[in-house]
């Protein structure tokens, strides 16, 4: 998941930006300062390296600058020039930010071996250098890293400037040998060329000096400043208390630092970051006030901007799910004072990623944006659309009068989204479902209310889609138990908590036990026996069926070895196969797998597979359904009758056996549909030289029907429920003849 | 001569072991092995340490929870893996752990590392840490600065899987523990690493970390946030005394910039309700829940597979170096984690599959890119 995904769009960012702040504002020399920085924007950019070079470039238009690296980190070569001139080329270094993924020919003119990189994020320190970050490729990311930096190098820019005070104080006490002429050369050199505004004042306040930046930023000559008390910048947007505090900790700790509105000559109230120091003499005597600033205008806006971008879904301009959090949460304080009520509509276009891929990203955007437009004119003025990402928007409803209200939105959504939608030559058709949920009902906060409005609309996905479901509490409890039943699903092997259970296949023609099918049970420790229409949709969910899988095919292979290495009259083994082992699961080998560790001959297995499998009717579900043939054993169509039944399947897919139904079976003597339906299927098979077996054969009526029709076996309680094995040999008399159960069996 | 360059010895018989690397010096006289051992073996360090010692051959090694032998995993037996010369390798141990010292301590293995890297473009910095040093992240950061991408990064921790403090880490003389063993390969183009979690949108913010402890998520108690979001999302009540059942299966990812999540998976509950991890955690760091069971294996092997091949070329009948992290093991469960191995042996085609179930992984989140510890991944390489 990427930082700045749509829906979450730009939430890391200001985390982002506050780690970096911190960083920065944690060291006092320069050389740290810059190397954690730079550190700290691989980590997050994942540009595996880049560099510093510091002080204005004065490129004029040639090619090349003179420069140093500041700091490299992540090129050893690169690591190697630190401190050291060198010649880049200037469109590398600047003006302004920019990235770029096709530049390898610029980037093999840095002195390092030529077709390391290709890709380069430049960040300017506004005004004091460059921050160059290189890769071999561009690192994917969604994240405006050209632009959200800004607020970021522009505090950089400042620690730059403290940072050099302190190494070049602390550097002035080691060298005290160094001439005081030179040094006050050196300041007054700083002091006018400083990219800082910076004003000297008597401890009266009346200026004495101003620099260069002080007349760029205020618009006042050193001229017009000298003599003048700064009070000439104040904006009047701050109040007598403001400057009290501020006065009060000069004097107290000869130090101010922060932000403060002024105005220029022009009359332009703009921010600025401001540092005033009292300076003293040895004695401890308040000689000046030095003030130091710079305009933080370009910061203010770039802050103003992210806060757009972490509040706005880019693609449709619509609020994202910070904002409408808020929303939210305000309006359901409102509605808790007014005994009112909110929904909130969860809204999902059917069948989007089909269309996304079919008509391109492009035209994807487009249909987006339309759908935007159209949820916008759904709503009222106090209602809010919001996207949440990809397909999916959340629309606030507030100050209902009850849910039915939430119910008119739904409809008037749905039909706003049904009409056609123009997109160039294409006109395409939409349609979308609706989870809704109501505040104070199914939640109070807008967690609960986004959590039960997405169950709803999952219900709504998996059963109607193109309609609007309101959440109900059963939606809740089913959430609840899959996912217990998943956490529990984990190492339910390990733990061997599964057993199987045989029941018997009977030949109708000689009345003989032809062969056993597997059933597997869950005997969880914690919950108990689990019934497999319980755990096995979740399983497939999971994918965990085919670790599952793989084991039910092993130990029925194992146990119908085992049976028949003690002389019991068995020669056939069937094993339910899921679709999820088909597609997920290394189906063959598995099976393979299995016959080759229990030593069983393959036409001793029979794999039953139901239509779901079949009817996706693709070139590799053929392939793999033949390789499983030509391992030998045998295949049943499980479940014939209950979904497409098609011919096709029979011609196209080399099938043994069909499996009537028990749902057909149980109908028989009571429903002449049924009847008719059962002999067709049998005939079905006659015709195309399959076996039939039927399942769920309960009574002596119901066997003698299917036995008189030509069906060639039978299961079902009849003759016995699934038992475990130690109970299945037992079923076998001296003859190895299948009798009815008695009640005890049953 | 023996081609097979690992060899995996189910018992540790001490004359079967000696004749191979007796046989082994015959054809390869400046060689050096390196050994990996489970837990359960560990009293057997000593008995190689003779066995090498006498055959005057350089040893290194390690002890991990267990190994990974062909397509399952194993407590029994050892690994040897031979290189037909022995590389720079230098054990460090009880390693400082303040954040002035992890720069020091970089700043030893690089000069070693400095000093030994020939003309080859391509060179590995293998690592094998302690589970125990908690701030092997800082110490990979600090290694960046200096050696940055002359040397590919790649490795594992070794360590008890009860986290309980072991000497894992071992040369011919000495076992040592609280350290790394630094071992240069070259030439040698790194490995892969990969662990195909995927993530949910939520995101929180660890607002206050110290090391591998997150202290406050979005500014309060770590343990409450997280409890909160485990029932908000999967509907389970966690509470301090299920938090072990629970917590491996539902690790934080630490989300960053370029769709690559960091998987720090909860081992230890503080009295203050702060949560103890596999791995540091900076502090600010954007965190997911990450949904225990969207743990795509498939993709994770194939991702294995293609990067071993870009990186290699046709890997089908070689040997392969596998780290498989302990507590993917616990969450997908030995089964599923077994199955991980065989499907990975199936699709490289491998001749051999060797290695170990690790306490956390080293590797670049992308090739040659800056070098990251993680958990819950499968780090390979072909050496």
């Amino acid at each position: 998941m990427p930082l700045g995904r749509p829906g979450g769009q730009y939430d890391g960012i200001l985390p982002v930006l506050y780690d970096l702040a911190l960083v920065i504002g944690g060291e006092v020399s320069l050389k740290p300062l810059l190397t954690r920085c730079l550190q700290r924007l691989l980590y997050y950019t994942s540009f595996p390296a880049g560099f510093v070079c510091l002080d204005p470039l004065t490129a004029g238009g040639a090619p090349w600058v003179e420069t140093r690296i500041d700091v490299a980190v992540g090129d050893y070569n690169l690591v190697e020039l630190m401190g050291r001139e060198v010649r880049l080329p200037a469109a590398l270094l600047g003006p302004g930010a920019a990235t770029d993924g096709n530049a390898a020919d610029l980037l093999s003119q840095l002195p390092i071996p030529a077709g390391r990189y290709s890709s380069f994020l430049r960040l300017p320190i506004d005004g004091r250098g460059v921050i160059v970050l290189l890769a071999p490729q561009l690192p994917e990311t969604e994240l405006p890293v050209t632009r959200m930096f800004t607020p970021v190098m522009a505090h950089l820019a400042k620690a730059i400037l403290l940072c050099r005070n302190y190494d070049s104080y602390t550097g002035g006490l080691i060298a005290e040998r160094d001439d005081l002429a030179e040094k006050q050369h050196l300041a007054a050199k700083m002091f006018e060329s400083s990219y800082a505004g910076m004003v000297i004042t008597d401890p009266d306040g009346n200026i004495l000096s101003v620099n260069g930046a002080f007349t760029r930023i205020t618009g006042y000559s050193p001229e017009e400043a000298l003599g003048k008390n700064p009070r000439i910048l104040a904006s009047g947007r701050h109040d007598q208390e403001y400057f009290r505090l501020m006065w009060h900790e000069i004097l107290t700790n000869d130090q101010w630092v922060g932000e403060i509105w002024n105005r220029r000559k022009n009359g332009e109230i703009y921010p600025e970051w401001l540092l005033i120091g009292a300076v003293r003499d040895g004695a401890g005597k308040l000689t000046n006030f030095m003030g130091i600033f710079s305009d933080i205008s370009d910061q203010k806006a770039a802050e103003a901007h992210i806060e757009y971008l972490v509040n706005h879904d880019s693609l449709t301009g619509l609020p994202n799910r910070a904002l409408l959090r808020d929303r939210t949460e305000h309006a359901i304080a409102a509605a808790a004072r007014e005994q009112r009520e909110v929904a909130l509509l969860y809204v999902d276009i059917d069948n989007f990623k089909m269309i996304n891929d079919s008509l391109g990203h492009a035209q994807g955007d487009e249909l987006l944006k339309a759908v935007a437009d159209r949820l916008r004119g759904c709503i009222r003025e106090m209602d809010t659309v919001s996207r949440q990402g990809s397909d999916e928007f959340l629309v606030l409803l507030t100050e209902l009068d009850d849910g039915s209200n939430a119910a008119l939105a739904a409809a008037k959504i749905l039909a706003s989204l049904a009409a056609p939608v123009q997109l160039g030559d294409t006109a395409l058709n939409l349609s979308a479902t609706i989870g809704i949920s109501l505040c104070p009902g199914d939640g109070k906060d807008f967690d609960s209310l986004l959590k039960n409005a997405d169950t709803a609309l999952r219900y709504g996905k998996e059963f109607e889609r193109g309609s609007y479901r309101f959440f109900t509490d059963t939606m809740n409890q089913g959430v609840r138990e899959r996912f217990f039943l998943e956490s529990r699903l984990h190492g339910a092997l390990e733990r061997r908590e599964f057993v199987l259970h045989f029941q018997p296949l009977v030949d109708f023609q000689s009345g003989r036990i032809a062969g056993a099918e597997s059933l597997i049970r869950w005997n969880s420790a914690e919950m108990g026996l689990i019934s497999p229409a319980r755990f096995i949709p979740v399983a497939e969910q999971t994918g965990a069926i085919v670790a599952i899988g793989a084991w039910v095919l092993g130990e029925a292979c194992r146990q119908l070895a085992a049976w028949r290495a003690a002389g019991l009259p068995i020669e056939l083994i069937a094993v339910n196969l899921s679709a999820v082992q088909f597609t997920r699961g290394q189906i063959v080998d598995t099976v393979r797998q299995a016959l080759a560790d229990s030593g069983l001959p393959p036409a001793c297995l029979e794999l039953e597979i139901t239509e779901s499998i079949l009817i996706h009717d693709t070139e590799q579900t053929l392939a793999t359904v033949r390789s499983l043939k030509a391992l030998g054993v045998r295949l049943s169509l499980d479940d014939f009758g209950t979904g497409y039944s098609s011919l096709s399947y029979l011609t196209r897919f080399p099938v043994d056996k069909l499996k009537i139904d028990q749902s057909f079976t149980r109908e028989l003597g009571t429903s002449k549909e049924a009847a008719k339906i059962v002999r067709t299927m049998i005939g079905l098979g006659r015709s195309l030289g399959l076996e039939t077996i039927a399942e769920g054969i309960e009574t002596a009526e119901q066997k003698g029907m299917l036995q008189r029709w030509g069906c060639t076996q039978a299961q079902g309680y009849y003759y016995s429920r699934p038992v475990p094995a130690e109970e299945f040999v037992r079923l076998f008399d001296a003859e190895g003849e299948a009798r009815p159960a008695t009640t005890t069996v049953l | 001569m023996d081609k097979q360059t690992m060899r995996y010895f189910p018992n540790l018989d001490g004359n079967a072991i000696e004749g191979l690397v007796e046989q082994w010096k015959k054809a390869f006289p400046a060689m050096g092995v390196m050994a990996l051992l489970p837990e359960a073996e560990k009293e057997a360090v000593g008995k190689l340490q003779g066995v090498f010692s006498r055959q005057g051959v350089p040893l290194v090694g390690a002890i991990f929870p267990a190994l990974v032998a062909g397509e399952e995993f194993r407590t029994n037996g050892v690994w040897l893996l031979r290189f037909e010369r022995m590389p720079y390798a230098a054990l460090y141990d009880e390693l400082p752990q303040a954040g002035i010292s992890a720069a020091e301590v970089a700043e030893r293995i690089a000069e070693g590392v400095r000093g030994e890297l020939d003309d080859t473009p391509d060179a590995t910095l293998f690592l094998l840490f302690d589970a125990q040093v908690p701030n092997i992240g800082t110490l990979l950061d600090e290694l960046y600065l200096h050696l940055a991408n002359r040397v590919h990064y790649l490795g594992a921790n070794a360590g008890s899987e009860t986290f309980q403090p072991m000497p894992c880490l071992f040369d011919n003389d000495r076992v040592v523990g609280n350290g790394v063993l630094a071992m240069l390969l070259q030439p040698h183009r790194g490995g892969i690493l990969e662990h195909g979690y995927g993530a949910p949108e939520e995101m929180i913010y660890a607002t206050s970390t110290e090391g591998n402890r997150i202290v406050h998520i979005d500014w309060r108690p770590a343990f409450e946030v997280y409890r909160e979001l485990m029932q908000k999302q999967y509907g389970v009540e966690i509470t301090r005394d299920n938090f072990y059942n629970y917590a491996v299966h539902f690790p934080f990812g630490i989300v960053r910039a370029n769709h690559s999540v960091l998987v720090r998976i909860p081992v230890m509950l503080g009295e203050d309700g702060s949560l103890f991890c596999v791995g540091e955690v900076p502090p600010n760091s954007l965190l997911t829940l990450l949904e225990a069971p969207s743990v795509d294996s498939t993709h994770t092997q194939e991702a294995l597979n293609r990067g071993l091949v870009g990186l290699n070329g046709d890997i089908a009948g070689r040997e392969l170096l596998l780290f498989y992290c302990a507590g993917r093991n616990m969450h997908l469960g030995n089964a599923a984690a077994t199955h991980e191995l065989a499907g990975l042996v199936r699709l490289t085609g491998v001749s051999r599959l060797a290695g170990a179930k690790s306490l956390g992984e080293i590797g670049p989140s992308t090739v040659g890119g800056y070098p990251l510890f993680h958990n819950a991944t499968l780090v390979a390489t072909c050496l």
